[in-house]
């Protein structure tokens, strides 16, 4: 009975994490963003940080739908959280820790969103919303990517657990100083992620929502955080090993890679639909492969 | 097992029991949309990119797979002079691939 009351308390650790990444990112994105347009000179209204929240909250208020449709929202969110649940979370701790779990987490993020068009198309006999399918096609589409760069990950550094990447990184420093080449990979995982989560450079179509508001609005949030731990835990050093200030700098990484992604790729590019499938598949995954060849050839850290 | 099944069944209690307990506090409150007759999702007409987009990184994960272990060798390989290895092993199935991938490119790219 211990534990599970101590796999229940796990999940709420999860959960509580990547809610705080997710309102925090938010936050701040939807206030320098107000902040911005005002210095533009357009037409805007002052908002303070505590305005935004409150906006936020009455969102939540405006949950619609059965029990049918939340337990399916759960059932979703779930697969989320059991590839969060892989990554180190407050002090380093591992709530969901097992061999092999890099891949595991790779067909976790991948999967989920392809269970999610094939049950919503079951459901609905044949039909499916918009936001559904495009969630689907930018996975699938972005998994080659994914696999080749797990699998670079694991030739560099030997090491295909994340329990292995974090006491790696506790005895030598982050994997992006010791490997220079997983600054690319980093890089490409973070293109990944933006594409996934229908962030920034990727334009979003309009009428992609399925009717009422629902917990399902958050799904796209919860992929890009669960993304971005994974960034933070795999390359830049995760939580550490200083307590509640490595619990602290844990929130301040994914927080800052988030909003920094998200304000670079607005900043400098702005891609169709059609331009950022065709980078993912036809630019970015050769270059994946070259690295993946090199990363075999010249194997080794610096440090 | 059981860290697990906690791990589980309290994901499925938090987040369908909060959806559930605030749906049922809108459907009562005066925030409540009109009820407007919600109209259904679209058909799904075409699954070609789909089937497409699952082809290729199957394709990609096969050709890692079987280039993988060769290529961990083959700078020891190399260096003995086993050349005609490392041209069966690394090079003929990297050119196939980079046929079939630049095909591909070319049938599927509008």
């Amino acid at each position: 009975m211990t534990e599970f009351i101590f796999g229940v308390l796990g999940f709420v650790k999860v959960m509580v994490l990547i809610l705080l990444i997710i309102e925090l990112t938010i936050l701040l994105e939807e206030f320098l963003a107000a902040r911005i347009e005002l210095r533009r000179g357009f037409a805007g209204t002052k908002t303070s940080l505590i305005q935004v929240l409150a906006r936020h909250g009455l969102k939540i208020l405006r949950t619609e739908g059965p029990l049918s449709r939340q337990l399916a929202s759960a059932t979703r969110y779930l697969v989320i959280f059991l590839s969060a649940g892989l990554l180190p979370v407050w002090g380093g701790k591992i709530p969901l820790a097992g061999a092999h779990s890099l891949w595991l987490f790779t067909a976790l993020v991948i999967f989920g969103p392809v269970f999610h068009l094939i049950s919503d198309w079951a459901r609905h006999r044949g039909a499916g919303w918009p936001l559904v399918l495009a969630s689907a096609e930018r996975t699938v589409g972005a998994s080659t990517v994914h696999f080749i760069l797990a699998i670079t990950l694991v030739a560099m550094t030997g090491i295909d657990d994340f329990a292995g990447f974090r006491d790696l990184q506790e005895a030598h420093g982050w994997i992006i100083w010791r490997y220079p080449w997983a600054i690319f990979i980093l890089f490409a995982y973070a293109v990944a992620n933006l594409f996934t989560s229908f962030q920034s450079i990727f334009s979003r179509g309009r009428e992609e929502r399925a009717e009422g508001w629902s917990f399902d609005d958050l799904l796209p949030h919860l992929r890009r955080a669960v993304w971005t731990l994974f960034v933070v835990d795999v390359f830049m050093g995760g939580a550490g090993k200083l307590g509640p200030l490595g619990d602290l700098s844990l929130i301040v990484k994914c927080v800052g890679v988030n909003v920094v992604s998200k304000a670079i790729s607005q900043l400098f590019f702005h891609l169709r639909e059609d331009q950022a499938e065709s980078f993912i598949l036809w630019r970015l995954m050769p270059i994946s492969i070259l690295i993946l060849g090199l990363s075999l050839l010249i194997p080794g850290g610096v440090f | 097992m059981l860290y697990l099944l906690g791990y589980i069944l309290g994901c499925y209690t938090v987040v369908a029991g909060l959806g559930w307990g605030l749906a049922y506090l809108h459907q009562r409150s005066s925030m409540r949309s009109p009820d407007l007759g919600r109209m259904g999702p679209p058909q799904i007409k075409s699954r070609a990119v789909i089937s497409f987009s699952i082809i290729l990184p199957f394709a990609a994960l096969s050709f890692l797979v079987l280039t993988f272990m060769p290529m961990r060798i083959a700078q020891t390989q190399g260096l003995q002079g086993h050349f005609l290895f490392v041209w069966t092993s690394l090079v003929i199935p990297t050119v196939c691939f980079l046929i079939g991938f630049y095909y591909f490119r070319k049938v599927v790219k509008p």
